[in-house]
């Protein structure tokens, strides 16, 4: 068995504060390629945050309702025709304005919000925490406050009483949400309440008989394709049937295809791997220059090439690792503190870490590459 | 001792000072593009009101952001006039709809811009020369910044905005960035019927003041004498509580603000390496001139300089590369990110911030070091 | 005699090109045996680095020949070139180790290379440290090593795979009195045990041990001399009354020009008769003077060491005038007859004395 000597590994630990400043700057930049990516995926996933609160299987929306984040409704009778397919054990109707004024109850600024109205009788709340307080909303002038909502939009803890759309409400529980490239704020209410809420003086005033959102529930062990297509038989064409996966995809593919987050945070991305290639290329660079001597004693005492670029790349990745694990973990940290402050849901997931690990190695292999051709330019015959 | 000398010590070794410009160069373009996008959020966030012709404006009391505006009843911007300084008072209307896009169906927003043809109270010659085609009922202006995802809008074709027929009657030039990606502009009347909103209910009242007047104390006039439904607010109030609202309010004010706060310290931390890996590897230089006697204050001067002559290439490097870009992702976003005289300077100004501060640590260690031990 | 171990021949080579190319080497020729120990000095500028890391398959040859450990480099693939450089040990003036490494790790750094089992690895790396006395600190990094102990370590490294061929350039600069003699007396044994030794130095301990020196200046060997043997030659040639007179210098000269020959027992060095072209000194063994007149043999004298034949025919130009046989194995030193007469001709007393001895015996 042949053991050889780690000597990448050597060479990096042998300065230990050398060794911090280095990963430190890597660190730096896949903390930077983290912030980029877990905004632009928080945003996206604050797009469709509220559809993980609604308890439904199928969707009905407005054919031209071309994002959740626009108000065009379609005529309630739908929901009801939808009932009349077999298919569907529940439709409940979800209302949505995205214009309602909130009056910080305590330094009395005005600021917009989104409201979800539904009927305390049918909801189709998937959070706990909004279905115990439906008793307490079908009390007039109630909301439910989103906890996550900005912190500009004041004190929202039950109790509280505030100003929405010019009139007088009480706040009776929160919720967990998020906000998102459009709303800083979720109000939830009862169907009556939303009527008062969501009458914005410069739009034509909202009905109840047009809703944004029908919530449908399939029954269990029908195949759900199957069961969509009877709904949509049923429904006339003013009218789409949407899976929940199908209204995601569609949403998601609105704000990427449409907007020009992704490219602007892609950017950003792009900019703080470029940066870790700088860095981590400084690092190793200085790191050949300062063993030139030995390097090219390596090659007179009868090494390869290929020895030497090992030996680089094997920092480069080691430098990777280190880099990804502290920036992982800081990222934890920072997404949390991002979270807090934006309301934005910083997640990190293993596909996303994933993606930066490699982003991560790349950007070192990349570096090292360019550093290896440095180390095969210590030429031996200047030993002598 | 000359600037020369400093000079021709750089373009000895043409290739070193290259890579080192070119490293500091990378991450000042990174801040330029990140200042862009920050300050194309702020121009964006008046980039309906720069355009329009007033002095002072009547707004809603209930005025969030220009995506939310609220409304004044038509009456007061009849009342305005009759306040000394005032000269004139225009409605205007401003409401978000969406448009078709005629081939695929699919529906976007766009903000419909609502004005008597009479007044065009637009600081856009373009628009106020075009104006009197909205005369003909149910014509539009779109603005050619809207995003071509919008689909195409040449002139004559019908269209459908909200859910009425219109036609193209011409184009202008405006653009409302991180607002809203496509804009339109019609007639009061022809607002009013594709908004369904009455004339009665005017977003704004564009109020202009009398030749010499000042229009802070024509505001506050009005706000004298105009009822509490209205808000009356010079134009710098105005873009100071619409920058304020996308700088705090939004998730984007902070996010880029941060972006510019990441790429500043980045410039820095890059910077100062380069610059330092750099003095480092000329300590020969030095040590020889401090050999040859050369006083440590004149040597100290020498480094300073090439500091400030690698700062400035860098810098004078990265303005082309940095407006291009800015033109490219200008014109991919439809967003205003292109560079800037004010913020070149700023950037220049950091940049030569940070090569003093390397080269006044590295003139200290330069200092303390014997020449002897230098040649080591 | 076996293949040398370095053979250069009309060795060039330039540095730069057009108007700021410098040749360095011109027209080198060299030959190093094996187990010899050789010094090159020179001025600087003289070429003798240069020659160094050719003969180190550092450089590739521009013109001429140059074979080492058997191999032709001309002409060679980096990659050949690699594997020439394994079989040689490099040590250079500076230690060039790893910090980052013990002595041990660094030393293994060579061993890496060859195809050995860990074990092995292990211990030849322990065992080449101790032979240079660092046996107790073998797991120290440079920065715990004092400059001549780091130097001791590079040479350990260079040692430890046995090499036939060791480089050095001022191996003994950085080592005290103690560390620098031990290093020399580590040369001589490899060169004892077969290793050939070709290194720059001013070090006049290594010049004690060396057993030629070479000169080098602006490109050129300007003298090879067998400096051990020389010494060996002269001390001979002092004992021989003959030589006795002549000074250090001119017996230097002449010893620098005379060749060794070895004989086996009963061969025949000179047969009468014969055209004589060389002079000989006996070093070891000894030889008969048989003249043969009339069918028989008379042994006119014996010669041991310190005596000398030959001399008759270079002086009359007439041919041998008895036939010289080895009687036990025998080391002579030969000089070529244009040396003789030049000897000859450079010192009177020499001349008077040979004189003298050659109408003696007659």
């Amino acid at each position: 068995m042949r053991r050889r000597v780690p000597l990448a590994w050597r060479i990096l630990c042998h300065d230990p504060r050398r060794l911090a400043l280095s990963v430190g700057g890597i660190t730096f930049a896949v903390l930077i390629i983290f912030a980029e990516v877990g905004f632009l995926n928080g945003l996206y996933d604050g797009q469709v945050e509220v559809l993980d609160k609604i308890d439904g299987d199928a969707f009905i929306l407005s054919r031209v309702k071309f994002s959740l984040a626009v108000d065009m409704p379609f005529p309630r009778r739908r929901i009801e025709q939808a009932l009349a397919c077999d298919s569907v054990v529940s439709a409940a109707p979800l209302w949505i304005a995205g214009g309602a004024l909130w009056r910080n109850p305590a330094d009395r600024s005005l600021h917009r919000m989104r409201v979800l109205g539904i009927d305390p009788g049918a909801s189709p709340s998937a959070d706990p925490e909004v279905t115990a307080r439906l008793e307490e909303l079908t009390r007039p002038d109630t909301v439910l406050v989103d906890r996550r909502s900005r912190s500009y939009l004041g004190p929202r803890e039950p109790g509280v009483v505030t100003e929405v759309s010019r009139r007088r409400f009480r706040g009776v529980g929160t919720f967990d949400l998020g906000t998102d490239l459009v709303f800083n704020g979720t109000l939830v209410t009862s169907d009556r309440s939303f009527l008062e809420i969501a009458s914005d003086a410069d739009a034509s005033p909202p009905r109840l008989e047009r809703v944004e959102l029908g919530v449908l529930k399939l029954r269990p062990g029908r195949d759900p394709a199957r069961a969509l297509e009877e709904v949509r038989a049923i429904l006339p064409r003013d009218v789409v049937v949407l899976s929940r996966e199908e209204l995601v995809e569609r949403e998601l593919t609105f704000w990427k295809v449409n907007t020009p987050i992704g490219a602007m945070f892609g950017l950003g991305a792009l900019m703080g791997f470029v940066v870790g290639i700088f860095i981590c290329f400084q690092v190793l660079a200085t790191e050949v220059t300062d063993q030139v001597r030995q390097l090219a004693t390596l090659r007179a005492i009868g090494h390869e090439d290929g020895r030497l670029l090992r030996l680089v790349l094997q920092q480069a990745v080691i430098l990777a690792l280190f880099g990804f694990a502290a920036g992982l973990l800081l990222s934890e940290l920072l997404y949390g503190w991002l979270d807090g402050v934006t309301g934005i849901h910083m997640r990190l997931t293993v596909g996303r870490a994933s993606v930066v690990f490699g982003l991560a190695l790349v950007m070192c292999a990349v570096s090292g590459c360019l550093a290896a051709r440095k180390a095969l330019a210590a030429d031996p015959a200047e030993l002598f | 001792m000359t600037v020369p000398f400093a000079w021709r010590n750089l373009t000895q070794n043409r290739a070193r000072t290259l890579v080192a410009a070119a490293g500091m160069s990378f991450t000042i373009v990174l801040a330029f593009v990140q200042m862009g996008f920050h300050a194309a959020l702020m121009r964006a966030a008046t980039s309906l009101q720069d355009r329009l012709d007033f002095d002072v404006i009547l707004v809603s009391p209930e005025y969030v952001y220009t995506r939310s505006p609220g409304t004044i009843p038509f009456a007061r911007v009849k009342q305005a006039p009759s306040v000394e300084g005032v000269a004139s008072a225009v409605p205007f209307y401003a409401k978000l709809g969406h448009w078709r896009h005629p081939e695929s169906g699919m529906r976007r927003e766009v903000m419909v811009l609502g004005f008597r043809p009479e007044d065009a109270p637009f600081l856009l010659p373009e628009l106020r020369q075009s104006a009197p085609l909205l005369a003909v009922p149910d014509t539009i202006l779109v603005d050619r910044v809207t995003r071509p995802d919008y689909g195409p809008h040449p002139d004559g074709m019908v269209g459908e905005l909200d859910w009425r027929r219109v036609t193209v009657a011409g184009h202008y030039t405006l653009g409302l960035g991180f607002v809203v990606y496509g804009c339109v502009a019609t007639s009061d009347e022809t607002w009013s019927r594709v908004t369904g909103i009455s004339l009665d209910r005017a977003t704004f009242g564009l109020v202009k003041v009398a030749p010499g007047a000042d229009p802070a104390r024509v505001a506050r006039r009005l706000e004298a004498a105009l009822p509490g439904d209205v808000r009356v607010l010079t134009r710098a109030a105005l873009e100071a509580h619409e920058r304020d609202y996308w700088s705090t309010s939004s998730s984007f004010g902070l996010i880029f603000g941060s972006g510019v706060l990441v790429a500043l310290l980045t410039t820095a931390i890059i910077s100062y390496q380069v610059l330092a890996t750099d003095i480092a590897n000329r300590v020969r230089e030095y040590a020889t001139l401090k050999a040859l006697g050369y006083r440590p204050g004149s040597v100290s001067l020498v480094v300073l300089r090439q500091g400030a002559i690698l700062a400035a290439a860098a810098w004078l490097a990265s303005v082309p590369v940095a407006t291009v870009l800015g033109d490219l992702t200008g014109r991919a976003t439809q967003l205003p990110v292109a560079m800037t005289v004010p913020r070149a300077l700023v950037v220049l100004v950091w940049t030569l911030a940070i090569a003093a501060i390397a080269g006044f640590v590295a003139t200290r260690k330069l200092r303390a070091a014997d020449p002897a031990e230098l040649f080591g | 005699m076996s293949e040398p171990v370095v053979r250069a021949r009309s060795l060039r080579h330039t540095f730069g090109a057009g108007e700021t190319s410098k040749v360095v080497l011109q027209e080198v020729n060299l030959e190093v045996s094996a187990g010899e120990i050789v010094i090159l000095t020179g001025p600087s500028g003289s070429g003798k680095t240069t020659l160094l890391t050719l003969v180190g398959a550092l450089r590739s040859v521009q013109e001429g020949s140059l074979a080492v450990l058997g191999r032709e480099l001309s002409g060679l693939a980096p990659r050949e070139m690699i594997a020439v450089r394994r079989g040689i040990g490099f040590v250079f003036q500076a230690h060039n180790l790893f910090d980052a490494l013990s002595a041990h790790e660094n030393v293994r750094m060579a061993l890496e290379l060859h195809d050995l089992a860990e074990p092995e690895v292990h211990e030849r790396a322990r065992a080449i440290l101790e032979r240079v006395g660092l046996g107790h600190r073998v797991h120290y990094k440079p920065a715990a090593l004092s400059g001549g102990q780091r130097q001791r370590v590079a040479i350990a490294r260079a040692l430890v795979n046995r090499p036939r061929l060791v480089l050095a350039d001022e191996p003994t600069a950085a080592l005290d009195e103690k560390a620098g003699r031990e290093v020399v007396t580590l040369f001589q044994e490899l060169a004892r045990a077969g290793t050939t030794v070709l290194m720059v130095t001013h070090d006049s301990r290594v010049l004690d041990v060396a057993d030629r020196i070479v000169n080098m200046v602006d490109g050129r060997l300007a003298s090879d001399v067998r400096a051990r043997e020389s010494l060996r030659i002269c001390e001979l040639l002092k004992a021989c009354p003959v030589f006795a007179p002549l000074v250090a210098a001119e017996l230097a000269e002449i010893a620098q020009r005379m060749t060794r020959e070895v004989h086996p027992s009963g061969a025949t060095i000179v047969r009468q008769g014969e055209v004589g072209d060389r002079f000989y000194v006996v070093a070891e063994g000894s030889v008969d003077v048989l003249v043969a007149k009339d069918g028989a043999r008379t042994l006119v004298s014996r010669q041991g060491p310190g005596g000398f034949f030959g001399e008759a025919a270079l002086l009359t130009g007439q041919p041998r005038n008895a036939t010289v046989e080895a009687t036990t194995e025998v080391t002579l030193y030969s000089l070529s007859k244009e040396y003789f007469q030049a000897a000859l001709e450079s010192s009177a007393t020499f001349k008077e004395q040979l004189l003298d001895v050659f109408f003696q015996r007659r």
